[in-house]
């Protein structure tokens, strides 16, 4: 199962953002930091889960998904709070 | 109440107010071996966890030898104050503090936060790699007082506080591995018999630094019962995560007993006939 997105800001690809899936537990199950096209992937289990990212200069974003067993998401995390907007 | 070792821990700020001191020895050590290319602390070095820090004819850490040549090669000897930094919290620079240890490096820090808080703060990365001049270190024989091996897990099993450093879904089973990789790693899911689960990740803020001297003490010692003159083994999938809980057991709350099991589930999860726990309850 591939739980996958991008982290977006003004309608561009966020680098740089860290992104944490937080696990049916409540607990942290992995991070990872967005690429050059704002993009992140989990290899999680069908149950609910948390998306939770910190974008460059500390502003975050969350989201709750809840996935069914095989099935693959595709994810947009977006900062409508945009610097200087 | 401070930490039992609070001067190992060097913040982000004061790491950014020494940059161009020639006397600040930045290390870089990250899951992704591809990352300080892209960018990296001004004046930091790199070591590669896969390839350095591994031995290539046996699982197991470099030979003294090797390991001093490594060091050497990268401008350190043995009385280099290193100042230790990478990405995912820290697991893996908190590795490469373990690994110094074990062949007895005195003087090392982690810059508490790691890449992630640099980044997040918006500080400047390079891609240039600064000028090395190699030089001789001399290792200290290895400190097995700080390493549980898989014979020693076993034969501890119900008798020393073992602590399982990842998530409750990979304790439980449902993963093998943390989320972001794919999902391949020992033979057989679960964990050790008896072992508590604390995941790593309760003992550092989002920011990657890790959390207050009263929080890890309520976490450890009061709530999870361990006792701070006594031992404790921390384990995790390949001996990353859990040097994290290392450091925060026998580096910030002075549990001077305490051990990293450096070959962690990928071992005792794919070794014939010992016992085995799935689900939540230890």
């Amino acid at each position: 199962m591939r739980l996958h997105g991008r982290v977006l800001r003004a309608g561009l690809p966020v680098e740089g953002a860290y992104v944490r899936l937080i696990g049916p537990s409540g607990d942290f199950t992995a991070e990872v930091r967005t690429d050059e096209s704002g993009r992140f992937l989990f290899y999680p289990f069908a149950g609910t889960w948390v998306l939770r990212g910190v974008l460059p200069g500390g502003h975050s974003l969350q989201h709750t998904v809840s996935l069914t067993e095989g099935q693959t998401m595709d994810i947009q995390l977006v900062d409508e709070d945009v610097p200087g907007a | 109440m401070p930490y039992a070792r609070p001067e190992i821990l060097v913040s982000t700020d004061d790491v950014a107010a020494r940059l161009g001191d020639p006397q600040l020895h930045l290390v870089e050590v990250d899951e992704d071996t591809t990352a300080y290319e892209k960018g990296h602390v001004p004046g930091a070095v790199a070591i590669n966890w896969r390839d350095e820090l591994q031995s290539k004819t046996s699982r197991d850490v470099v030979e003294k030898a090797g390991f001093e040549e490594l060091l050497g090669s990268r401008g350190i000897d043995e009385n280099t104050e290193i100042i230790l930094y990478g990405g995912n919290n820290n697991w893996f620079a908190a590795y490469a503090y373990w690994y110094l240890k074990y062949y007895g490096h005195e003087n090392v820090k982690l810059m508490n936060g790691g890449r992630k808080k640099w980044e997040l703060e918006q500080r400047p990365l390079t891609t240039d790699a600064p000028a090395v001049t190699s030089t001789t270190y001399r290792a200290k024989d290895p400190d097995a007082a700080i390493r549980a091996t898989r014979d020693e897990v076993i034969a501890q099993t119900g008798r020393t506080p073992m602590i399982d450093v990842r998530s409750p879904e990979e304790y439980a089973g449902a993963l093998a591995a943390p989320a972001h990789l794919p999902q391949e790693a020992a033979q057989r899911t679960g964990h050790v018999p008896g072992a508590a689960n604390i995941p790593w990740s309760r003992a550092a803020n989002e920011d990657g630094t890790f959390r207050t001297p009263e929080e890890l003490r309520a976490l450890y010692i009061e709530q999870a019962g361990l006792n701070p003159d006594g031992p404790a083994i921390a384990y995790c999938r390949i001996g990353e995560r859990s040097s994290h809980t290392w450091v925060v057991l026998h580096e910030l709350l002075g549990l001077s007993q305490a051990k990293n099991c450096d070959g962690s589930w990928t071992e005792y999860g794919s070794l014939v006939g010992v016992p085995i726990k799935s689900g939540s309850e230890r």
